[in-house]
């Protein structure tokens, strides 16, 4: 009975106030929805989420906290409950749970309403919306148990809240803190948050439970010590004392804060200097180092000019993103570094570049264009397919002839993944697996052939009208228009535009490059690919070192014998000798790191060979380290390695 | 707490170090004179027995009954470095309407909240309704009705929906009684809590109290802060409820008239201990107040001869121009005529208020 009384007095004193915070809340996440559908590059719905539990959670928990349990103790009422046939405890348990209940309840409805939204496109699953939810209702009790504990202590919390801030703001923009790789910033990390799908981050989950638990746990240590008269001394009306202690806090906070936002901001980065060639529509420019290395500049520089404003064209794009390419004459050819934050920024090396190098660097230079363009989503979308086959299409025949030597080792590659490829995957849901599985340049690959197929099937401009679809369309004029698109999967967004059904579309993609393969300029470039596997092993010996192995043994797969000519190759169980050369790479990874390439840095280049130990790598890597190992093949046939194994290990 | 039969006062507990402070309890019985030794470790009985008079009977030492309602043993509580009760005893017996008188800061309040359950006392013992408190705070609490001394009810609550979230904590809760009372006490059953006048509040307060059918009515300072009128108006509502209800009320207050309006017996709390508890008359009629022309005062001089029958000297001062002193006798103050003074005193008047004062003045002065 006390219970329900108790619960009776909340419900009657806060549900209108819960209901307008609902509305309110809703209403706000509805905009924001609404407002990313309608945006020239749409993010996730679940990134709404995301910013809503940044932004205005927090404000809507200090609301709770300040109705649930700053007013009963600044107006004293508390009093009255305390003489009453109850538990002292009781009515604030009843409280904090209230609270949690309603921030949950609030959060786990955006979250429906993001997956809602997001449907298929998002490749939204039970699991998936399982962990946002999990993440989600952590964080909600973080931040339920910073404002309960601070509720109570008076008017010092406006200080504490402040100090809170600081810090969090200190974490973010103070150079040097990577908040991303701790609880519980950890779990509100930009990328993490919304698209990691297979790994649950269980270790900052209980971490930041811990920080509830703590903050939880000093609230009501704070709401019983001194029967409570603490919390009650506290919760008496400020002194002027408290007035400039306050407002020195605040000055303080603000000048630690624009010192470091000052610190922290970058203006956008331009090429100085004499040996820097520039045009303005679209903006490009190119740093060249020296005057003898300014032909080859000029010649990426008109390069990248002419596809940018060919595909601006095409595409309808209003503006294209700035691009700069900066030369790296130390660098492998195909090493190409690129980030998208500030327009396009290129390094590489292009002196020694052949076309084919350059179609390479150039569909980096536009798919770094087009990522831009989305908000740096695309990648991981279920569309990425899209954005690397799209920008490799562009290059080589969307806007000039198509080069056939090109094509030949496009289909190579294309033939060789799919000879290997697990049954059932497919380029919509298994893209990122495949990228991972084969590296870059066969997904790309594989992407472009099925564009090519595309062409083939139903004319270039279908090719265009699925990019503008998937990469730079608008979508949705309002609210509803949003919700109605954002239902519509991948797969169906992909049929109304090309008119073809996805498994259609796959069986005959697969078809046609298989025939291409059959080519004799095909089968030539695909006679130089070995039919093995690699094979990596990851062993610690009894005085500790730790040793990496890599072998390669002939490929066992029952599509192995589908290929045409490589089976061939395999003479025998060990002593054939490819003509090409075999890699192992390998590179420390973080936990939640998913890269899919890893730098030749760490590189043990040996002649191929079946056998178990063809690397065999003391390594410098700690027991708990883990490690992205992958095994290549290299040869001159090929303009870049053909990646035969990938493996993340946990050493041991 | 032990009660003794003595056949008269003697001032020999009051001086042993054990009973410092002590202001025995004085109940008429059998032509007897009942001493209540309140703050006496019952060990040490005996031995304060022995020092005392032939006259005294000790074999008629009996327990007080233990099934009072409310019982206080030597109730200590600080917070931090400051004392608020040092060895506060009290019991009030089934019926009863006790005053609990105390100036501000005495430890009134303190008091209450360590009978309700709200503040746990660092020594002594609480027994409500025979049971120790800390057994069920809860069912001790469901039994009383409280009038705080400051109506911290929701403001955004009419007293209707107050009733629907007080009766949930009792299960003896009358919604008849509680409506009769608002009629009675013509309150709007549909106004928000927040328009009500202090006084409105506390006549509130008093309802939702009666209306739970309490064995206990504990008021602490209920009309603070109300006008004369309000305060006489629900100070009568107080006796008449309590007397149509025969229920035991625990009532504090600094206000000595109040105190007699509705007290049947009394305790008075000085420093966070018992300066008196019995009834009101005895303790005001074994005081007087003489005074002198204060140039014709000799140190150690008495108004009258009195030496045999003094208990003490509970206060003295000069106040306009006049050397006055207030006595307290072990019986009842005897009647002196002036020719029976000696020359130059004079025989003043004491109000209750007076005779308040003397008690918390003295204790004061003991403590010093």
């Amino acid at each position: 009975m006390a219970i329900a009384s108790l619960l009776g007095k909340e419900a009657r004193e806060h549900l209108g106030a819960a209901l307008v915070l609902s509305v309110g809340t809703f209403a706000i996440v509805l905009l924001a929805l609404a407002q990313n559908r309608a945006a020239a590059y749409s993010m996730s719905p679940f990134e709404v989420v995301r910013f809503s539990l940044i932004t205005f959670l927090p404000l809507i928990t200090l609301i709770v906290g300040n109705r649930l349990i700053v007013r009963e103790y600044l107006s004293g009422t508390r009093l009255f409950v305390e003489a009453l046939p109850v538990g002292g405890v009781l009515p604030l348990v009843l409280k904090y749970l209230l609270g949690f209940a309603f921030l949950s309840l609030l959060s786990a409805a955006m979250i429906m309403i993001a997956a809602y939204m997001a449907g298929i496109i998002e490749d939204v699953d039970g699991p998936y919306i399982f962990l946002m939810l999990g993440k989600t209702l952590v964080m909600v009790s973080l931040y339920w148990s910073i404002v309960f504990c601070f509720s109570l202590c008076g008017h010092l919390r406006i200080g504490l809240y402040l100090v809170t801030i600081g810090f969090v703001m200190l974490m973010i923009y103070y150079p040097g803190i990577d908040q991303s790789r701790f609880s519980p910033f950890a779990l509100m990390d930009d990328q993490l948050f919304v698209f990691e799908r297979d790994i649950v981050p269980w270790k900052d989950i209980a971490w930041t439970l811990v920080l509830s638990f703590a903050f939880t746990l000093s609230g009501f240590v704070l709401a019983r010590v001194g029967e409570g008269s603490v919390a009650d001394r506290l919760a008496r009306p400020m002194t002027r004392r408290d007035y400039v202690a306050l407002s020195i806090l605040v000055i303080g906070g603000l000048l630690v804060f624009s010192t470091l936002v000052e610190k922290s901001l970058q203006e956008s980065f331009e090429f100085s200097g004499d040996f820097v060639l520039r045009v303005t529509d679209p903006a490009v420019s190119v740093s060249y180092l020296e005057p003898e290395y300014r032909e080859a500049g000029e010649t990426q520089l008109t390069l990248m000019q002419d596809s940018l404003t060919a595909m601006q064209a095409r595409l309808g794009l209003v503006q294209m993103p700035s691009v700069r390419l900066a030369l790296d004459a130390d660098r492998e050819k195909h090493d190409i570094d690129y980030s998208t934050l500030d327009g396009v920024f290129i390094t590489a090396n292009w002196l020694e570049h052949d076309a084919y190098d350059d179609a390479i660097m150039e569909a980096v230079v536009l798919h770094g264009a087009l990522t831009y363009f989305s908000g740096n989503r695309a990648p991981f979308e279920p569309y990425h397919w899209v954005l690397d086959g799209f920008t490799r299409w562009w290059v080589e025949q969307g806007y000039r002839e198509l080069r056939t030597t090109h094509a030949d080792e496009l289909l190579a590659r294309a033939q060789f993944a799919l000879d290997r490829m697990p049954a059932g995957y497919d380029l919509v849901h298994q893209w990122q697996l495949m990228a991972d599985e084969f590296a870059y340049p066969t997904a790309e690959a594989l992407a472009w052939s099925a564009m090519s197929y595309l062409e083939e099937e139903k004319g270039t401009e279908v090719v265009v009208q699925l990019a503008r679809e998937f990469l730079t369309k608008s979508v949705g004029e309002n609210a509803l228009a949003a919700i109605r698109d954002r239902r519509r999967s991948s797969v169906e967004r992909f049929r109304n535009i090309t008119g073809l059904e996805w498994q259609e579309f796959d069986q005959g993609w697969r078809t046609w490059v298989m025939q291409q393969a059959g080519q004799p300029s095909v089968l030539a470039i695909s006679a130089q690919i070995p039919a093995f596997d690699g094979v990596v092993e990851s062993v610690t010996d009894s005085s500790g070192v730790h040793h990496l192995y890599g072998g390669y043994q002939p490929l066992q797969s029952a599509t192995a014998e589908k290929t045409v000519n490589n089976t061939s190759d395999v003479a025998g169980e060990s002593g054939f000798v490819f003509a090409g050369s075999c890699l192992l790479k390998h590179e420390l990874i973080g936990p939640f790191d998913t890269e899919f390439e890893v730098r030749d840095d760490n590189m043990d280049e040996q002649s191929c060979a079946y056998g178990d130990k063809i690397h065999s790598i003391s390594s410098r890597y700690a027991p708990g380290d883990r490690v992205y190992v992958a095994l290549e093949y290299e040869t001159e046939h090929l303009h870049q390695p053909l990646r035969l194994a990938v493996k993340r290990l946990a050493v041991q | 707490m032990l009660v003794c039969c003595l056949p008269r006062m003697d001032r020999y507990c009051c001086h042993q170090p054990e009973c410092r402070g002590l202001i025995v309890q004085e109940l008429p019985k059998q032509g007897q004179r009942h001493v209540t030794i309140g703050t006496c470790p019952e060990q040490e009985v005996d031995s304060l027995m022995s020092v005392m008079p032939a006259n005294v009977r000790p074999e008629a030492t009996e327990r007080v009954d233990s099934r009072a309602v409310i019982e206080l043993q030597n109730i200590r509580k600080s917070f931090g470095s400051l004392s608020v009760l040092d060895g506060l005893s009290l019991s009030v017996q089934p019926g009863e309407v006790f005053g609990f008188l105390g100036r501000n800061g005495a430890g009134k309040s303190t008091a209450i909240r360590i009978l309700m359950g709200i503040t746990r006392a660092d020594d002594g013992t609480v027994r409500l309704f025979g049971e120790p408190l800390a057994d069920d705070v809860i069912a001790a609490r469901q039994r009383i009705g409280y009038v705080a001394q400051e109506q911290n009810m929701y403001p955004w609550m009419t007293p209707r929906v107050l009733s629907r979230f007080v009766r949930g904590f009792y299960p003896r809760w009358d919604e008849r009684r509680y409506r009769q009372l608002m009629d009675d006490f013509a309150l709007p059953p549909k106004r928000r809590v927040g328009t009500f006048s202090g006084g409105m509040k506390a006549k509130l307060a008093l309802s939702l109290a009666l209306a739970t059918r309490p064995d206990l009515l504990i008021l602490d300072e209920p009309t603070a802060g109300m006008d004369p009128v309000a305060r006489r108006e629900f100070l009568d509502l107080v006796r008449e409820q309590t007397t149509r209800d025969g229920a035991t009320t625990f009532f504090s207050t600094h206000l000595i008239d109040e105190i007699e309006a509705v007290a049947t017996r009394i305790g008075i709390v000085e420093a966070g201990r018992t300066m008196y508890e019995g009834t009101l008359h005895p303790l005001r009629d074994s005081m007087a107040t003489w005074s002198i022309d204060a140039r014709n005062w000799v140190e150690g001089s008495l108004p009258g001869e009195f030496a045999q029958s003094r208990l003490r000297i509970l206060q003295e001062g000069e106040r306009q121009g006049r050397h006055w002193m207030t006595l307290q006798f072990s019986g009842t103050a005897p009647v002196v005529q002036v020719e029976q003074l000696l020359p130059g005193w004079r025989h003043d008047i004491m109000t209750l208020e007076d005779v308040f004062i003397a008690v918390v003045s003295n204790a004061n002065r003991v403590e010093q």
